[in-house]
């Protein structure tokens, strides 16, 4: 078994208590009314006890306005997921192949969802645009066999 | 390549589906948990974390040599050289897989505390990987919290009062995620699967076949995904989807496929005496069509006004 302890072990486990409110003139948290605030939101301005306040690097938010910003991706670091969007276009120039009929639909989706997703932010670790390319030379020479398919029909018939 | 601020830290520990791995950023740990279409982010402060505590032992893979197993009785219970070959060639790969598994060291079971989490590092399987993690990532640490040595750490933490949090603790304040529109998505699908099963029925052998494997595969898939991301929902809603997804399951058996299957046979004999028949009109009855058509629209009205319904009343 291997065990590295680290001095953060000895520190106080649990964050700031909120305050109750002791007099009616403070001002309360916009959340917990019973709480005494201590900072006021930077982005909305509602006041916050100790226990809706997060401070991010940088910011004090509340918990709504913080969410709101990882939804609109303006926190970047702090962000929980992210669809690899190349993966996605990979996937969907390779697996409907497999039943042959859906290319007819998903070859030109793939270009749209490449074209699309060009630019949107992919991993936040080292990738390559590598999978947009395969999806688009697959795409395209799907595209390129039903066009050849439809022409061969076509003169068949004629 | 797109620029970044991380280093890596071990390789990837893959399942069937995902893979875990870590990385070293600037001033945290980062566990991305992959399954493949997306990426999900764990981050760990340096400043946070108590303790990393590596243990020997855990999950172990015992398919590799079951099927081992397996193919040694295929190969002696085999009578015909393809048989022995394709069991020989099987158990060769499984054989390999096993050496593979037995040369990358012992596994382990690696967990980092904090304050308020004990969380389970899927990312570090092997003692080897563990070393060399713990290698990297100490200095790391140690450069924020600095150095004690672990028994004077072990001494103080031995004389902290242990503090729990209140159960009277108010909490803070909920956030309601949206709904996601996967089921408006299934049950829409089921609309336009509708028409397209009564002109697969309607029409010919060949036609049929072509679009009939493809109608199921696209409804299981997109059912599946749904009842994934029915977390939150109403109990109605669920049930719905549950309803759904056993009506896919039972349609190409029971309904459409019952329809269609004799006129597979048909074609499968045909084609053994001579031209197959896909040119033949499929001989399903009035009563198949219309179950098979009646569910999926049935189905897909109820679902599509029951997420109406839900969705309203989550707005209000």
């Amino acid at each position: 078994m291997l065990v590295k302890v680290f001095p953060a072990l000895i520190r106080s486990s649990i964050g700031d208590v909120p305050q109750p409110l002791t007099a009616e003139q403070e001002a309360s948290c916009f959340f917990h009314p019973q709480n005494r605030a201590v900072t006021p939101c930077e982005e909305c301005g509602r006041f916050l006890c100790s226990l809706c306040t997060l401070e991010i690097p940088g910011k004090t938010l509340c918990p709504l306005c913080f969410d709101a910003n990882l939804r609109g991706r303006k926190m970047q670091n702090l962000e929980a997921s992210r669809t690899l969007h190349d993966s996605v276009a990979l996937a969907l120039a390779i697996l409907p192949a497999l039943l042959f009929w859906p290319v007819l639909v998903t070859a030109p989706l793939t270009l749209f969802w490449i074209i699309r997703h060009w630019k949107s932010p992919g991993s936040i670790l080292p990738r390559t645009r590598a999978r947009f390319y395969f999806a688009a030379v697959i795409a395209l020479s799907q595209i390129g066999f039903i066009v050849v398919v439809i022409v061969a029909i076509l003169r068949v018939r004629r | 390549m797109t620029g970044s601020r991380y280093r890596r830290l071990t390789g990837k520990n893959r399942t069937w589906t995902a893979f875990s791995q870590a990385w070293l950023g600037d001033d945290h740990l980062l566990i991305v948990n992959s399954m493949r279409l997306i990426e999900r982010y764990q981050r760990f402060a340096f400043s946070d974390i108590q303790a990393i505590v590596v243990s020997e032992g855990g999950r172990r893979n015992f398919w590799q040599p079951l099927l081992l197993l397996a193919c040694v009785l295929g190969v002696l219970a085999s009578r015909s050289s393809f048989g022995r070959g394709f069991f020989g060639f099987i158990g060769i790969v499984a054989l390999a897989l096993v050496i593979l598994d037995i040369a990358r060291g012992p596994r382990c079971v690696c967990v980092l505390q904090t304050a308020v989490s004990r969380e389970r590092l899927w990312a570090v399987s092997r003692m080897r990987t563990a070393r060399a993690f713990l290698a990297a990532i100490t200095p790391a640490i140690e450069a924020v919290q600095g150095s004690v040595p672990a028994e004077e750490l072990a001494a103080q933490a031995a004389m902290m009062p242990q503090t729990t949090l209140g159960a009277s603790t108010p909490q803070p304040p909920a956030i309601e995620r949206p709904l996601g529109y996967t089921p408006e998505v299934l049950f829409g699908l089921l609309m336009l699967d509708s028409l397209l099963v009564f002109v697969a029925l309607r029409s010919t052998i060949g036609i049929a076949f072509g679009l009939l494997p493809t109608i199921y595969f696209a409804e299981f898939l997109i059912g599946i995904l749904a009842l994934v991301q029915s977390h939150g929902r109403s109990t109605t809603s669920v049930a719905i989807l549950i309803a759904a997804f056993l009506c896919i399951i039972i349609d190409p058996f029971a309904l459409s496929g019952n329809a269609a299957w004799p006129g597979l046979v048909a074609v499968f004999r045909q084609s053994s005496s001579g031209t197959p028949p896909w040119n033949l009109q499929i001989a399903a009855s009035t009563t198949a069509i219309l179950l098979a058509v009646g569910w999926r629209a049935a189905m897909a009205i109820t679902g599509l006004a029951v997420c109406h319904f839900e969705r309203t009343a989550k707005a209000h």
